[in-house]
């Protein structure tokens, strides 16, 4: 076939190559909307993970403000004249379970009530017998275990905004992104908080049997 | 027959004898350096599988062809319940001149038994495949430190079961392991494997699993069904 006598058109034309062509620029088209609709849907599912994994931080947190009344009423009865740190802790308890915001502003709402919770226990230990007592060794292991879990589900939760954050920025699901307002989460990070505050000290250890001296001071394992 | 190609052929079977019989010696003598070490451990031998590891449904167990188990070490190890053997499959390649080649792998486990009700969990150091697959984005469970992301790819089932397995401490301490070590955790067993050892090397591989054990954290028990600890 002469190209010079017929033109590239009419080549085209007879040998069906604007057809392929047709259908080459249509096979594109379908998969970048089949990959738009894949990324749309994986951030939408993306989110609910997000949410999802909130919501076993928020089951864990509320177990812990659900402990801490029992805490403070047990210690009370062994060391009456702490008012002042009761009602710090009763207040911070107050104040985080009252926060419903962000995770960072939960985490704030967070960091004093670990603070004085830091504190409670440090009294505690001043005290043989309450640490004795089985009411309080049950309740320290309560919230020992309950402060794992919080943790297991705060890094699962951040985890899951870790990969969501990532998609967000990189090519080319951020043109998704974008294009839908998919935008950043937050991460829950209480780890600064804590380090400043201290974090609730659990001590798993058999406690002396009361002396008249004091007992060397035991040394605490976070939980 | 001309006398040269009757030499080239005896000297060819003279040569094939030679290799079986170094085969079968390298072969008996890991077995007796095993029975030994075995007995040194207070641990019992058997040459052949008895325990039915090829059931056994972990990953590494399901790759290549000619699968084969040896050399099971058995018996309480320091407190723990053990497993050790040895485990060979071959891939078969096909060559451009029509013919195959098999390619050998050969690895040292250790299974080890828990209470855990575990979701498959897998951490194997990262190669050059993984991380191709990272770098267009199909990516693997990524976890808090980068450090550990660069050296293992996980991947699990369970997305929540693995982070609360990959805490920060069992990271720092499989990044202070090295990354020779790999780990499968299916049902109530948990696999950890390495290139083939030698025997005075199996040592090192039972304190990893049994480390890799008592490493997993205690809210990991609560929260999937661990009644005892390990």
């Amino acid at each position: 076939m002469d190209v010079r006598r017929i033109g590239w058109r009419g080549w085209a034309e007879r040998t069906g190559t604007v057809e392929v062509a047709i259908w080459v620029i249509v096979g594109i088209v379908g998969l970048l909307i089949v990959g738009a609709i894949v990324s749309y849907n994986r951030f939408i599912s993306q989110r609910q993970f997000i949410r999802d994994s909130w919501a076993n931080i928020d089951t864990e947190l509320r177990r812990r403000y659900d402990l801490i009344p029992n805490l403070i009423e047990t210690v009370k009865g062994y060391a009456s004249h702490e008012r002042e740190l009761f009602e710090e802790v009763a207040r911070t308890r107050a104040a985080a379970a009252g926060a419903t915001g962000s995770p960072a502003q939960q985490a704030a709402a967070e960091a004093p009530l670990i603070a004085a919770l830091g504190r409670l226990f440090a009294v505690a230990e001043a005290y043989p017998q309450l640490r004795a007592n089985e009411n309080f060794l049950s309740l320290q292991t309560e919230l020992a275990n309950t402060e794992d879990r919080l943790q297991t589900a705060r890094r699962f939760y951040n985890a899951n905004v870790r990969d969501y954050n990532r998609r967000v920025q990189s090519f080319p699901s951020n043109l998704i992104a974008s294009t839908f307002k998919f935008a950043e989460e937050e991460y829950f990070e209480v780890e600064e908080a804590i380090r400043e505050a201290g974090a609730p000290r659990v001590s798993f250890e058999q406690p002396p049997a009361p002396a008249a001296s004091p007992p060397p001071p035991a040394e605490p394992t976070q939980g | 027959m001309d006398p040269g190609a009757l030499f080239a052929w005896l000297a060819i079977l003279a040569g094939l004898l030679v290799g079986a019989w170094f085969g079968y010696y390298k072969r008996q003598r890991r077995r007796n350096e095993l029975r030994l070490l075995a007995r040194q451990l207070g641990l019992g031998y058997s040459v052949w599988d008895v325990f039915g590891l090829m059931t056994e449904p972990f990953d590494l167990f399901f790759r290549g062809d000619g699968r084969r188990f040896e050399n099971v070490l058995y018996g309480t190890w320091q407190g723990v319940e053990i497993k050790e053997f040895d485990y060979s499959y071959y891939e078969k390649t096909e060559s451009s001149n029509g013919g195959s080649r098999k390619t050998w792998h050969h690895f040292s486990c250790v299974l080890l038994e828990t209470d855990l009700s575990c979701p498959h969990l897998t951490v194997v150091p990262e190669s050059f495949w993984t991380r191709l697959a990272d770098s267009v984005g199909l990516r693997d469970i990524e976890l808090e430190l980068e450090e550990f992301n660069r050296a293992f790819t996980v991947r699990s089932d369970d997305r929540r079961f693995a982070v609360a397995v990959m805490d920060a401490r069992m990271m720092r301490w499989m990044l202070e392991a090295g990354p020779g070590w790999s780990f499968e955790l299916l049902g109530r067993r948990i696999l950890c494997f390495s290139k083939r050892r030698k025997p005075f090397e199996l040592i090192p591989l039972l304190g990893t699993a049994k480390r890799f054990h008592e490493s997993i954290p205690r809210v990991v028990r609560e929260l999937y069904g661990w009644t005892s600890a390990g």
